[in-house]
Order: C-alpha cells, then sequence, then structure tokens
C-alpha cells in the first residue's frame, strides 16, 4: 500500500531528497595521462553504455583529421587511416579489422566510441602501450605511470611518501583522515591498503574513481603533509599540538601605590613564585614563503628571483624564531609549487597562531606589513567563516601582529609601513596574519640576498612576532 | 664611346656613390635612435561630449601613496563609458614616460559595466595585467589607483572588480588577489596630502 503523501509530509520529503540525490549523479569523466601532460574527456551514456569522443581522445596526443562518409567515420592519426562505421562493432584500426563489444556511435560528424573498447583499439591507433585502468577510466599512455612508495618513521612518527615523478594533489583533512587527490598525476599503486600499526598513522589506502586517484591517510590526530624535493616527497606528521616551552614571563610592575618587596616579604614572593604555573596555550607561526616551482615571483635583479630570496628568508625567520623558543613550520622548504588555496589549507589545519606570507619586491625601501584589506566582522560562536573572508574575524590580532612588528622595526630603525592589502592566502587564513614585504630598494638587491642583512630583518619581524605573543594569547 | 658620353657616365656614377654613402649614413642614424613599442591598439574614434574635471588618484612608486589630480577631459553621456574613459584618461597618465607608477605599453580598458547597485566590473585588456610589474605594493597601488579613480568619479561606487580580457585572473601579476571585488568601504590605501 502506497503512503499517503498528502498526510505524511515526512515520506514525500524523504522521496524528494532521493530523486534530487539520483539527479545528481556526478559528471563522468576519463582522464588521460601522457608523459608531458594529462587531459579529461567527458564520458557520454548511450544506450549500449558509455562512449566517449574518439577524436577528443586523439587530438591532444598528435595531428588528427576525420571525415565522415555516409555513416562512415575515417580519422587520420600518426600518417594512417582508421575506418568506424556506425552501428557497426568492427572497426579498421590502422588496417588490421578488430571488434569492439558495443557498435559505434556518429553524432554530428563525431565519432563515439565504447570506454571499454579503447583498451583494444589506442594500442595499436598509438602505436604505444595504454594501461588503461577501465573501472576508474584511467588511461596511461606510453608508461607515464607515477609509483609511489609509503614509508612509516618512528619518533616522531611520520610518513614519507616518495613518489617517482613530481605531484600536485588537493589535500583534504577530514577527522580521523587526511584525503590527497590525484586529479592531473598518473599516481597508481602496488597495494590498495597498507597496514602500518602506528598509534599516530594507522593506515593508508588507495582508490582509482572517475577519472583520478584517491590516496586516504587514517591517522588518531591531525596530520600536516609538507612538500619537499621538487614534488617529488610529501611528508604527512602529526600538526604541531604540545604547548612549547614556557617563556618566563617579565615580572609585572607593582601597583601604584604599593610598596616594593623588602627582605622582609621576600619569602612569601618566592612561595607566589614557585606555585604551579599554568601551562600556556600552543602557540605556533606557520610561514609562507610565497611563490615557488613556475611561480617564480618578481625578478628583483637579474637572475635573482623573488621565489629564491622568499625562501631564504623564511629559513632565516624559522631560526630567529626557535632561537627565541616560539614553534614555528615552513609551508615550503624546497622549490615547490603550492596553490594559494592549499597554503590557507595548511595554515588553517595546522590550527596557526600567527601566519606570516613572506615576500620580497623591488619598489621602495624598507619592510612593508600588509594586513588583509577586509571589513571587520565579530562572528556569533559557532557561527560558518565564509571562505574567502574568513581572516575578517582575525582582523584585530593581525593588526595587533602587525603593530608589534612595526614597533620592533621602528626600535632598530629599519624603514617600514603598515598597509592593508587585498591578498590570498592571508584573506583565507583563520588566525593572526601578516604578509611581509621585503623592499631593498633597486641598489639594495644584492645586500637583500646577503646573509646579515637577512639576519637583521628577520630578527627584527621575528621580535615583533614574540612581544605579540601575550596580546595574542590573551586574545585567543 | 665618345667624350660626353664618359663624362656623363662618370658623373652619374659619382651620384651613386654619393647617394649610397648618403642612404648608408641615413640607415646608422635611424638605427641609432631608441626604438619605440609599437602601439598596437586600435585607434579609436574620439569621444564626443563636454569637457568635463574628473579626479583621478594616481599611484607614486617613490612614496607608495595615491596623489589626487583634477583634470579636464570630454566625457560621453553614458553613465559605464564615462567611467570607461575615466580609467582611459588614469591609464593614459601611466603610459607617460614621466610617469611614477608606469604600466606596460599597450595597457587598457576594455569596458566597464556598472551593476546595479554599487558595484563596478572593470574589463582590462591582457597587457594590462601580463605586462604588470610583480610585487604587493605595485600591484596594490594599480588596483587601488583603478578602484579610487573609480569611485571618486562614479557616484555610489561601493565595490570594484577587475577582469583580464573578459575572464577572472587569480592576481595581477603574482601578489594582489582579483578574485574578490575591492570593497571601498574597507581601510583605503594611503593618499598623499
Amino acid at each position: 500500500m502506497l503512503p499517503e503523501f498528502h498526510r505524511r509530509p515526512g515520506w514525500a520529503l524523504a522521496i524528494g531528497c532521493l530523486a534530487l540525490l539520483l539527479g545528481a549523479q556526478e559528471e563522468k569523466h576519463l582522464t588521460v595521462y601522457m608523459p608531458q601532460n594529462s587531459f579529461t574527456v567527458a564520458v557520454r551514456d548511450r544506450d549500449k553504455g558509455e562512449y566517449v569522443s574518439l577524436l577528443d581522445v586523439v587530438q591532444p596526443l598528435g595531428a588528427a583529421t576525420a571525415k565522415q562518409d555516409g555513416d562512415k567515420w575515417k580519422l587520420r592519426f600518426g600518417g594512417e587511416e582508421s575506418q568506424f562505421q556506425a552501428g557497426k562493432n568492427k572497426v579498421k584500426i590502422r588496417g588490421k579489422n578488430m571488434e569492439m563489444s558495443a557498435p559505434v556511435v556518429i553524432e554530428n560528424g563525431i565519432a563515439l566510441v565504447p570506454v571499454h573498447g579503447l583498451a583494444q583499439i589506442l594500442p595499436r591507433l598509438l602505436n604505444s602501450a595504454v594501461d588503461f585502468r577501465e573501472p576508474a577510466r584511467r588511461l596511461i599512455v606510453g608508461g607515464a605511470a607515477t609509483d609511489f612508495s609509503a614509508e612509516l618513521q618512528a619518533n616522531p612518527s611520520r610518513l614519507v611518501l616518495h613518489f617517482s615523478k613530481p605531484v600536485n594533489p588537493s589535500i583534504a583533512s577530514e577527522p580521523g583522515r587526511v584525503r590527497m587527490t590525484f586529479t592531473k598525476d598518473p599516481v597508481i599503486a602496488a597495494a590498495a591498503v597498507q597496514n602500518f600499526g602506528d598509534k599516530l598513522i594507522t593506515s593508508a589506502s588507495f582508490a582509482e574513481h572517475n577519472g583520478a586517484a584517491e590516496l586516504t591517510i587514517a591517522a588518531t590526530a591531525p596530520l600536516l603533509a609538507m612538500f619537499t624535493d621538487d614534488n617529488r616527497t610529501i611528508t604527512l606528521a602529526a600538526a604541531p599540538q604540545a604547548p612549547i616551552a614556557a617563556q618566563p614571563h617579565p615580572p609585572a610592575p607593582p601597583a601604584p601605590g604599593q610598596q616594593p618587596p623588602t627582605s622582609a616579604t621576600a619569602p612569601a614572593k618566592q612561595a607566589t613564585a614557585l606555585a604551579p604555573v599554568a601551562p600556556r596555550p600552543r602557540f605556533l607561526v606557520v610561514i609562507d614563503p610565497a611563490h615557488g616551482g613556475d611561480d617564480r615571483g618578481a625578478l628583483l635583479a637579474a637572475g635573482v628571483e623573488e621565489k629564491e630570496l622568499t625562501l631564504a628568508l623564511a629559513r632565516r625567520l624559522r631560526a630567529a624564531l626557535e632561537r627565541s623558543g616560539v614553534s614555528s613550520i615552513l609551508l615550503r622548504d624546497g622549490d615547490t609549487a603550492i596553490s594559494l588555496d592549499q597554503r590557507a589549507i595548511s595554515a588553517n589545519t595546522a590550527r596557526a597562531t600567527v601566519f606570516v606570507s613572506v615576500h620580497a619586491g623591488n619598489l621602495g625601501r624598507g619592510v612593508r606589513v600588509y594586513t588583509a584589506r577586509l571589513a571587520d566582522t565579530t562572528l556569533k560562536p559557532g557561527a560558518m567563516l565564509p571562505w574567502e573572508t574568513a581572516q575578517a574575524s582575525y582582523l584585530e590580532e593581525s593588526s595587533a601582529l602587525s603593530g608589534s612588528i612595526a614597533a620592533e622595526l621602528s626600535k632598530r630603525e629599519i624603514q617600514h609601513a603598515e598597509a592593508p592589502a587585498q591578498l590570498r592566502p592571508l584573506s583565507h587564513v583563520t588566525s593572526a596574519a601578516v604578509a611581509i614585504e621585503f623592499l631593498p630598494g633597486k641598489d639594495g638587491i644584492a645586500s637583500l640576498a646577503a646573509a646579515p642583512y637577512q639576519q637583521d630583518l628577520c630578527a627584527a619581524v621575528a621580535a615583533g612576532i614574540v612581544a605579540a605573543r601575550n596580546t595574542l594569547e590573551v586574545r585567543k | 664611346m665618345n667624350r660626353r658620353t664618359k663624362i656623363a657616365l662618370l658623373i652619374l656614377l659619382a651620384t651613386v656613390a654619393i647617394m649610397g654613402y648618403y642612404a648608408l649614413r641615413l640607415k646608422r642614424r635611424a638605427e641609432q635612435l631608441p626604438v619605440r613599442a609599437a602601439d598596437t591598439r586600435p585607434v579609436e574614434p574620439p569621444v564626443s561630449g563636454k569637457a568635463e574635471q574628473v579626479t583621478l588618484y594616481l599611484a607614486d612608486d617613490n612614496d607608495g601613496m595615491l596623489h589626487r589630480q583634477v583634470t579636464s577631459i570630454a566625457l560621453p553621456d553614458d553613465p559605464a563609458e564615462r567611467a570607461r574613459q575615466v580609467l582611459r584618461a588614469l591609464i593614459s597618465a601611466y603610459l607617460e614616460k614621466s610617469s611614477n607608477h608606469p604600466l606596460a605599453t599597450g595597457a587598457d580598458v576594455e569596458a566597464v559595466f556598472l551593476v546595479k547597485p554599487n558595484i563596478a566590473v572593470v574589463d582590462t585588456n591582457v597587457e594590462f595585467a601580463d605586462g604588470h610589474r610583480s610585487g604587493i605594493l605595485v600591484e596594490e597601488l594599480t588596483v587601488a589607483s583603478v578602484a579610487r579613480t573609480l569611485a571618486a568619479n562614479v557616484q555610489g561606487i561601493g565595490r570594484v572588480k577587475i577582469l583580464v580580457q573578459g575572464k577572472e585572473r587569480e592576481t595581477l601579476a603574482g601578489h594582489a588577489d582579483l578574485t574578490s571585488f575591492y570593497d571601498l568601504s574597507g581601510e583605503s590605501w594611503p593618499v598623499a596630502q
């Protein structure tokens, strides 16, 4: 008996949702990987199964021309002709007859071939080895596959993934796992699941689906992914959690009218000092050396690229912070391309207290400290942060940080200015965040590349961050 | 060959030699002149309309600030075309040899779309972005200058978006974010007093 929908709106709603879910099926893709690049082709559903346009598949692989003659369709590729006939399973590829499991469909002058027929016809057509991973619709041409190994290192636990070629996955962090999706990299794995029996990183599982590969790392705590070796190595380690060594707070000045402690009161004062001190909250600085990889940034002088200087300055800033007992991490520690979104995701996942994006320019002189140019917003507790303006509710903290860095630069008589700027990833970061642009002036590029100058600037910035620590912790 | 013919021939040869030497000298002189990059922009018909005073916010690389300047240009009646002409006047100033914030040769504004109630979308050409110098300061100056100039001359403009040849671009030249709107209600770029 059918439910009475008019009396039971819950049923109608459930069926409506189901219909919506079924309707919102993901678009099907076939991804073709070549040694130099990769591309995706739309998969079309027809009566006899899934089809793709053969011209769409072969055109990016070399010069291809097609001609329709009645119900016949001729493809010229690699100097040889192949023939296809509408409604026929038999095809003639470079002079050899072959049979596919479903017939060819010709629509508007375009020949559609069944997806699983590609495994038969492409090796002959391309005259090259083809690895067709049919369930996942991934077509790897000419041995372009990228394999990888996973090595678990102990003390502290970290998973090092070595890839045979550079990779650039998109990374998503979810409770209990990190998911890496490879859409443009022909990553393949020898095993679907690898268990590590580690307390932090428990397993890695590999799956392929709809023209992409997915590597999921299961962990018991949030992980941070670091790219090194020109994107050939990804290291997953616990996102810094532990509070850093407690900094001695300067003694508070006596309140107005209060007598400074005499020798008689000294024991009481000592007792206060020995009382258990509450651990300081975690304070982590995420340093973002801007640019990297193909993104060279500004060309500061002949042969001096911004991406190199930002990395050198970021390393010096890390060292300066470490000397002050402040934990910090670099978003890249090599010549790696990381997208702006990925930088924000990494900083937010690491739960940074402070985010510093390091830049260098050849206009002006001194140091410019930028905060995100957004309208200040105070969100209600528990409210969702819009991605584009996530920084809006942290502007007060960012402004305090910027002011503190500027004050330190003033103390050291380093020319500086503060300004708002429309910058990413700054506007997407959920912590106190500034971008620092080191501007050595046209005649000072050589000095900015020199160690002593870099050290002075970075020491000033680090001192500014350390000085802002108390303020930021109170606000937090 | 008689004597007269010989003299005529000699005179002709001497003329050829002198002309040849002169042509060579002209060629060398032309080679020494600085080559000006070809401006490939199509020539537009002159704007018809009354000359009106407009306010330009000109960026200055030397002090990293915007400088207010009032100038007079012919403006048409259509509001979107007026906005475009104001921005073209701004960019023309940047293309001057003496500019303190030079833009790439050929930089131009293709169109300005005034979207109700307070949004302006500025469509620039490829030269504007591809030839732009890279750096936070230099890029921010350009974006702030465009946005402030529009707001000063088109009533009610509160948000400005910059496109490059009709498409959204991630950054102007690696730094200034072009994916989001430039909100004029936020903290403004410093303006020289």
